[in-house]
């Protein structure tokens, strides 16, 4: 079998989607899986990543070149990429699946030759074709507004049907990263990785704050060594921060993807705002602090390690669109992340101490701690977020995860499990918790189902009366709506039968 | 006409009418400045037209860098004539023609349109001829509509418009005049999927 994945946006996005390579190469052990990405990608990362067996590079960069160039040939960039895509026509693949979602990589889907294809491509005519009902959901939710949205890597593994397999990071230490990380001279211990800049001004915090912080966790922490990561072209910029950390004990280190993933190894600890960065640290031991700010959208990006913290500024404005440059007077998100309270969640990070109450107390900061929950999906819990609120999102995405899931013939969907997990999952977080606020909580909700239940049935009724009175049957109208009803009545009786389990199990238990 | 000297590095260089092809004192280390500056493509086509031979330096430094054909059209025989035998062991071509139109009846070159090349100007060959090697560029390049639809034709894809248009203004075609095309616009060809693609890449 001959799969190929296609990821055409940047290094840190194709990190992200990893476990869908390695989920595949479980699932087809014999299958030869190639994938098709950004040039720069391949360059970095190609010898990182054993599982994967051909490398196709796009580069998208020069294609943009040719097209506004008026030196260059009007159709080299037409050329170079027909020629591309018919070298991949020539593979023959069982299996393409695209996890781009932009209109550049549906098109090409859209030229490619498949008998199967999985993602976001568009037909000749230019209707767009998901090929699952996730990437669906994806377009869907792609609004940053959304209230709530499963992480990028669980939508791509159970869109690949890979939704029930462990999300792996497997990226292989080279010689090459073990030569760097030696020339670096770090200490064995208390080392903690630093990746101050972003290839994004709004995802920035500012080195003054960085320096301002650091200074601080060192006071208190005296035992720490800092290692300051960054890429050849950050290194002028960083000189900056290296003068500020006067007196505190750190390393610079620029140096390669490879020297960053060892590095990364021997530290206890990386603070980034960095998606690359973060999203290697997937596959390495350290813990994560995340600052997540401006663009940066934590539901869908954020970084997926078990018992990562995310932090970030609460405004309104944020997560912002990544296209346009910040509205605000000041740059709010990155300032609400006060220094001197993000080095005291460092150390309550490092001391396995409650931050609880830090949370409570910096109401302008959002603290989020990551979990994998048993019921198959990552959530970043607010540690300021009520308990009624997180386990809504639950129900929701359980749902979700039964609607989407592919028609299978044979028994009903486990709901049962599928609430127990939930029960199990909210124990674990909430350990010593007073379920009364979540029960009364499922009790609202739960009238809250048959209330919209019949209202949805007025609608419908009243449309179809309407429609015979005026003799104007707007036959695909109603078509649409009765989809859009069965499809609600399908997720409410799902939704009802998972709050009447928990229900129970937590009458039961309390 | 042509005369061979010696530059400050030891290398053999050509003047034509008394004008430099290369630099007097180190024409390699000038051919690799000149590929600095043009690298855009060059590992990714099948070929690359040189405009110019010039005393060959580039040439050679480019045949080094890709593993693409290289076709070189130079207007004067007798530079062809003595650079020649120093590109013997490259994949080089040179074609020598009088009149730019020739271009376009040029077995080689009609065949090269077909796939994916760039066009590279050496200044100092070009300044010995500009009128000439301006057409030849118009041709390759396809940035007005007479040379675009005739590349295209080449290509062997169905027409992007079943009447030709006029070229309003001086200004070079871009991948929106292709959007206003039929081939774009109306038809389910696949070629306009990537056309489609690539516009997506210019919003």
């Amino acid at each position: 079998m001959k799969i190929l994945v296609m990821s055409l946006l940047r290094l840190g996005d194709f990190i992200q989607i990893l476990p869908v390579i390695e989920g595949l190469k479980q699932k087809h052990p014999d299958a030869e899986i190639d994938v098709w990405v950004h040039a720069p990608v391949s360059k970095s990362l190609g010898h990182l990543i054993p599982s994967i067996n051909h490398w196709w590079a796009l580069d998208r960069d020069e294609l943009q070149a040719g097209l506004g160039r008026a030196d260059l040939p009007l159709l080299t960039s037409f050329d170079v990429l027909r020629e591309q895509c018919d070298e991949i026509n020539h593979r023959n693949y069982d299996l393409i699946i695209n996890v781009t979602q932009t209109r550049f990589s549906a098109w090409l889907l859209g030229y490619l030759r498949c008998k199967t294809k999985l993602g976001l491509g568009f037909n000749p005519r230019g209707q767009a074709e998901f090929h699952s009902p996730w990437f669906r959901y994806l377009d869907q939710h792609a609004d940053p507004s959304v209230k709530d949205v499963f992480h990028y890597t669980d939508v791509f593994m159970y869109a690949c049907d890979l939704g029930e397999s462990e999300r792996v990071w497997n990226l292989r230490p080279t010689e090459k990263g073990h030569e760097e990380l030696k020339a670096l001279g770090l200490p064995r211990e208390n080392v903690i990785a630093v990746q101050p800049l972003t290839s994004d001004e709004k995802k920035n915090w500012g080195l003054e704050r960085w320096a301002e912080c650091l200074i601080e966790v060192s006071r208190r922490n005296p035992e720490c060594h800092f290692v300051i990561l960054g890429a050849p072209s950050e290194r002028a910029k960083l000189e900056d921060l290296f003068h500020r950390l006067n007196g505190v004990p750190f390393t610079p280190a620029i140096v390669s993807l490879d020297g960053a993933l060892a590095v990364l190894n021997q530290s206890e600890m990386l603070i980034t705002g960095d998606t690359s960065i973060k999203h290697l640290a997937n596959a390495a031991s350290c813990q994560v602090i995340e600052l997540a700010l401006g663009p940066s959208d934590h539901r869908r990006t954020g970084i997926y390690k078990e018992g990562a913290l995310i932090l970030s500024g609460r405004t309104e404005c944020a997560p912002c669109p990544h296209s346009s440059p910040c509205h605000q007077a000041s740059h709010r998100c990155a300032e609400n992340l006060r220094p001197d309270v993000v080095a005291r969640i460092i150390e309550c990070q490092r001391k396995n101490l409650d931050l609880v109450k830090l949370a409570r107390d910096h109401k302008d900061i959002a603290l989020r701690r990551t979990h994998f929950l048993g019921i198959g999906f990552w959530y970043a819990l607010d540690l300021h977020e009520s308990w009624p609120v997180t386990i809504s999102r639950w129900i929701e995405r359980s749902t979700w995860k039964f609607t989407l899931a592919p028609k299978r013939k044979g028994p009903v969907p486990a709901v049962g499990s599928e609430a127990y997990g939930i029960y199990h999952a909210l124990r674990e977080l909430h350990p010593d918790g007073n379920f009364q606020p979540v029960l009364a909580h499922l009790d609202f909700l739960e009238k809250d189902q048959s209330r919209t239940s019949s209202g949805d049935q007025e609608i419908f009724a009243r449309l179809k009366a309407e429609a015979q009175r005026e003799k104007t049957l707007d036959l695909s109208r109603l078509r649409s709506v009765q989809t859009r009803l069965e499809s609600e009545t399908q997720a409410r009786s799902i939704r009802s039968k998972i709050i009447r389990t928990l229900k129970s199990h937590l009458a039961e238990s309390s | 006409m042509i005369e061979i000297e010696i530059a400050k590095s030891g290398d053999r260089i050509l003047r034509w009418d008394g004008r430099l092809l290369a630099s007097r004192v180190d024409p390699r280390k000038e051919a690799k400045d000149w590929l600095a500056r043009r690298r855009t493509f060059i590992n990714r086509v099948r070929r690359v037209f040189v405009l110019g031979l010039g005393s060959g330096y580039h040439v050679r430094e480019l045949a080094e860098t890709t593993s693409a054909e290289i076709i070189v059209v130079e207007y004067h025989h007798p530079i062809i004539k003595a650079v020649s035998p120093d590109l013997s062991a490259f994949p080089v071509t040179t074609i020598n023609v009088e009149r730019a139109c020739e271009l376009r009846g040029h077995a080689l070159v009609r065949e090269t349109v077909r796939e994916s090349f760039v066009v590279l100007d050496h200044p100092a060959s070009v300044s010995l001829n500009p009128g000439f090697y301006k057409e030849c560029r118009a041709i390759l390049v396809g940035r007005d509509w007479i040379n675009l639809t005739w590349q295209w034709k080449l290509k062997g894809f169905p027409s992007l418009d079943s009447e030709p248009r006029v070229q309003t203004g001086e200004d070079p075609l871009t991948i929106h005049d292709l959007d206003g095309t039929e081939l774009v616009k109306d038809s389910t060809e696949r070629e306009r999927l990537l056309l489609k693609a690539l516009r997506e890449l210019v919003k």
